[in-house]
């Protein structure tokens, strides 16, 4: 899910509970490319709407999205096209940049699950006599 | 290439799940038919919850940290009702898991145990049932034995099932302290040692009110923080800085493990506020210097520091709890604290943002 704020956008995978903190830049692109357009098309918009460099543009798109889908922030679309259009770029004064993702993942090892070391005679887990009952250590729970 | 937006799909078997909540809710009626039962309604955020012991063996540990929202009215509707029992003092087996071992989430979430309906958490390694009917506004929540309940439990009972309950609602339980005065209050978030116990122990010692310093209960459609648990948490090597309260510590011999915990009924029931409309988000940043300042901040900074802390901590409606919390800092100014080693000075900085 994303939530939008000015100058930055929050993305959160809530299956992994990674946050990701984006750029406007970035943030256009996550957009285009969840809304379905193609790779070549959002670069083709973003040169034009940013008066940059092609290259450079379908470069960062094209990291951007390897980015993005390593994080599993978006998932390759079935098919070879969508159909989806793109819509015409309105021209920014802005200077293109390659976008940032940055990853805010301070809270996973709370996620870790701890293994299950037995479990009674109706099935349920029990917890082996020396541990710890808080995964992150005594004390760091709260 | 083309790309789209990523989503899961997760089976639902909720008739499995309703009958193993219905199961399991007979064993409470089983233990509660045996040992008796005691009751005690809590008013949270204007709302009756109802909170039914089988025995006496977890009242003393899941109460103290709730006494502050005791009432003895009877005049509202019960909005939640919790079932709380163990096996160990009731003599009442609990049935069966149905699920196998390998059906434990992240959070200790049952796979196909949880839908739009009811929630079940069991997390190995914490040992605590947690079910929620939501259609009956009824939560359950099992033990095996009270020697499982770990001591932070204590300091803040029932925090997953509140957060099901809240769910559906403009409420939502949030790690995050508050403090104010006046009515009016300040929600100081951060993750664990980034100084929000000692930012809202500094402000209850220095005389404003207090709702909490770790989890309290927030409303973001009227900006309004609600207190959820009437306890104090300290570092053991902080204390010092709090000599006031090292007399009242609940747990001095087990310090080497646990934080000190002070119950603060019992003792500053005074400052322990019920609600502060907020005024302000502040995120503690320990400096090591002497003074204290505040510097405003972007909402998607303290979006960053509350919603990963509190989504980690809660399973479920992870969705909700981003939504709700982006509502409320869009809403509030936000601020860095730089905290300070001068903890009057600490104290006046944050007050500063609740004075007329």
């Amino acid at each position: 899910m994303v939530e939008a704020f000015p100058d930055e956008t929050i993305a959160v995978h809530l299956g992994t509970g990674r946050y990701f903190s984006i750029d406007p830049i970035g943030a256009e692109m996550l957009d285009l490319l969840a809304s379905g357009c193609a790779v070549e098309a959002v670069a083709t918009h973003l040169t034009a709407r940013y008066d940059a460099d092609a290259a450079v543009v379908e470069d960062a798109v094209m990291d951007f999205a390897g980015r993005l889908l390593d994080e599993g922030l978006i998932l390759p679309a079935p098919g070879s096209a969508t159909g989806v259009v793109v819509p015409a770029p309105v021209r920014s004064s802005v200077t293109f940049s390659a976008p940032t993702l940055s990853v805010y993942s301070d809270m996973e090892d709370l996620l870790l699950l701890d293994p299950i070391h037995d479990v009674d005679e109706t099935g349920w887990p029990v917890r082996a006599e020396s541990a710890d009952p808080d995964p992150a250590g005594p004390r760091h729970a709260a | 290439m083309n790309l789209r937006a990523g989503s899961r799909s997760t089976a639902l078997r909720e008739s499995h799940a309703v009958r193993f909540f219905g199961a399991a809710s007979e064993v409470f009626d089983r233990a509660r038919a045996r040992v008796g039962m005691r009751e005690h309604d809590l008013v949270l955020a204007g709302a009756r919850i109802r909170l039914r012991f089988a025995g006496d063996a977890l009242e003393p540990l899941l109460l103290p940290a709730l006494v502050h929202l005791l009432t003895d009215g009877v005049e509202d509707e019960v909005a939640l009702t919790v079932s709380l029992f163990d096996s160990a003092s009731t003599g009442e087996r609990m049935v069966a898991p149905a699920w196998g071992p390998d059906d434990y989430g992240p959070k200790g979430e049952i796979v196909g145990f949880n839908d739009d309906r009811i929630r079940t958490v069991f997390q190995p390694g914490v040992d605590i049932l947690n079910g929620y009917d939501a259609a009956r506004r009824a939560g359950l929540y099992w033990v095996a034995s009270p020697r499982v309940v770990p001591w932070w439990e204590s300091t803040f009972p029932l925090r997953t099932m509140l957060h099901w309950w809240a769910a559906p609602t403009t409420l939502q339980p949030v790690h995050a302290g508050a403090v104010g005065r006046g009515g009016h209050g300040v929600l100081v978030a951060g993750n664990s040692g980034a100084g929000k116990s000692t930012t809202t122990l500094a402000c209850l010692e220095a005389g404003l009110d207090y709702a909490g310093d770790d989890y309290v209960l927030v409303d973001v459609e009227s900006a309004t923080v609600h207190s959820l648990y009437g306890t104090a948490k300290v570092e053991p090597e902080n204390l010092g800085r709090f000599p006031a309260l090292a007399p009242l510590v609940v747990n001095p011999d087990r310090l080497d493990a646990e934080k000190a915990v002070v119950l603060l009924d019992d003792h500053r029931a005074e400052r322990l506020v019920r609600s502060l409309r907020l005024r302000a988000v502040v995120l503690p940043n320990v400096t090591g210097r002497r003074g204290s300042t505040l510097t405003a901040v972007s909402p998607a900074a303290a979006i960053r520091v509350l919603a990963p802390t509190t989504s980690s901590h809660l399973p479920g409606h992870g969705r909700a709890v981003v939504t709700k919390l982006s509502r409320l800092v869009r809403e509030l100014p936000c601020y860095r604290l730089d905290a300070g080693t001068d903890l009057t000075h600490l104290a006046a900085t944050v007050a500063s943002l609740v004075e007329p």
